[in-house]
């Protein structure tokens, strides 16, 4: 019998800053399969006005950065995946 | 890499998404918008905006401003001041900052349409704040803005005397600038004046201080300053940013010259927590 555990990544998304098209991302704060808060800063990315620090959406494991550091995103754009932790669904 | 004190916390995307939807629906424009206000996911968070009527169309070319311009030929919405206080009625706003694009290609620079906005806005009992162009220089526009009696008027210098030339478009002047802010408290002494200037454009300490004295001896009550931050490729660069130590002590020194309410700070911008800062001058 296979046993199926159900896991769930949550996205990390450069959220609606306005009317800025194009930001990014300077720094990633932590690194791919560390532990993360609900909350917690985990990247920033800059605007030519000012450096604006996204929170993670959940708690659980960073699991995949999708955007580099130096890289450029869009607002809305999903720049990294977090691997919920158990039971915080 | 900007300075660590630019950094920002993004609020909850929700409210954001929340306050497009509620300004694109009433078919408004704000500031926070066309200049890419970092402080934008804060206000519009909490649930505020500063309000930009008469369009999104600007007839000046300011070398710091990252509003579109052109010429509107005319072209005014005459829906746009019961949109705007019922958009503010939804909001449920208390205190609302109202500026505008320039309409030089308006005979009264749109100063009639600013009353009837502002009217609109007193009428569902809020509190409005009137950040106003220079109309030219026309005492009859000032007067006519300000017998819908704004609760504040604020009109920015931008910058020293000496970068004005350089910085705003060739039809702003300091003289203008500081004709329109005497003339305002002339026409209406008991209305509360607010001016601002954007730091680290280039400018010396003491080209900063003759410019505060300046606005002092122009009656302004509210003084703001904030870092010019670079909206994009196309405006001036920044020549330095200041730290938000130095801005503790401009705060100082504006206070000490007589200033009845001095904010300054690195992401402090004319607009900002405009509410708090009236009611701290009202209220005491």
């Amino acid at each position: 019998m296979v046993i199926r555990k159900e896991v769930a990544l949550a996205d990390i998304v450069v959220p609606p800053l306005g009317e800025v098209e194009e930001v990014r991302v300077v720094r990633w704060l932590h690194e791919v399969g560390d532990e993360v808060q609900a909350g917690e800063a985990v990247a920033e990315v800059e605007s030519q006005k000012a450096t604006f620090v996204i929170e993670a959406p959940v708690a659980g494991k960073l699991f995949a950065i999708l955007v580099p550091e130096g890289r450029a995103a869009a607002p809305g754009e999903v720049i990294g995946k977090i691997l919920e932790r158990e039971g915080e669904r | 890499m900007k300075p660590a004190w630019l950094k920002v916390a993004v609020a909850e995307p929700k409210a954001v998404e929340e306050m497009r939807e509620i300004l694109s629906r009433h078919g408004l424009h704000t500031v926070c918008q066309s200049a890419r206000c970092p402080n934008l996911p804060r206000c519009w968070g909490a649930g505020t905006a500063t309000f930009m009527i008469l369009g999104d169309v600007c007839t000046r070319r300011c070398r710091f401003c990252a509003t579109r311009t052109g010429w509107p030929k005319g072209q005014v919405d005459d829906g746009e001041p019961e949109r705007l206080a019922e958009a503010i009625r939804e909001l449920g706003l208390s205190y609302v900052v109202l500026t505008s694009v320039d309409r030089d290609d308006l005979p009264d620079g749109g100063a009639a349409h600013w009353a009837r906005c502002i009217r609109a806005v007193k009428e569902a009992g809020v509190l409005v704040e009137a950040l106003i162009p220079d109309f030219s220089g026309d005492r009859g526009c000032l007067a006519e803005v300000l017998r819908a009696e704004p609760d504040v008027v604020g009109h920015n210098l931008e910058t020293v005397r000496r970068l004005t030339p350089s910085v705003r478009d060739p039809r702003a002047s300091y003289e203008l600038s500081l004709e329109v802010l005497r003339a305002i408290k002339e026409l209406s002494p008991h209305t509360i004046t607010k001016s601002s200037l954007l730091l680290g454009l280039g400018e010396t300490e003491e080209e900063v201080r003759e410019a505060l004295r300046d606005m002092r001896k122009a009656g302004v009550d509210i003084v703001v300053l904030g870092q010019y931050l670079r909206p994009g490729p196309e405006q001036l660069p920044v020549v330095r940013y200041l730290t938000p130590e130095e801005f503790a002590r401009w705060e100082d020194e504006a206070r000490g010259l007589g200033f009845r309410v001095a904010v300054a700070g690195p992401l402090v911008r004319t607009s900002f927590r405009a509410a708090e800062v009236y009611r701290e001058l009202v209220c005491g």
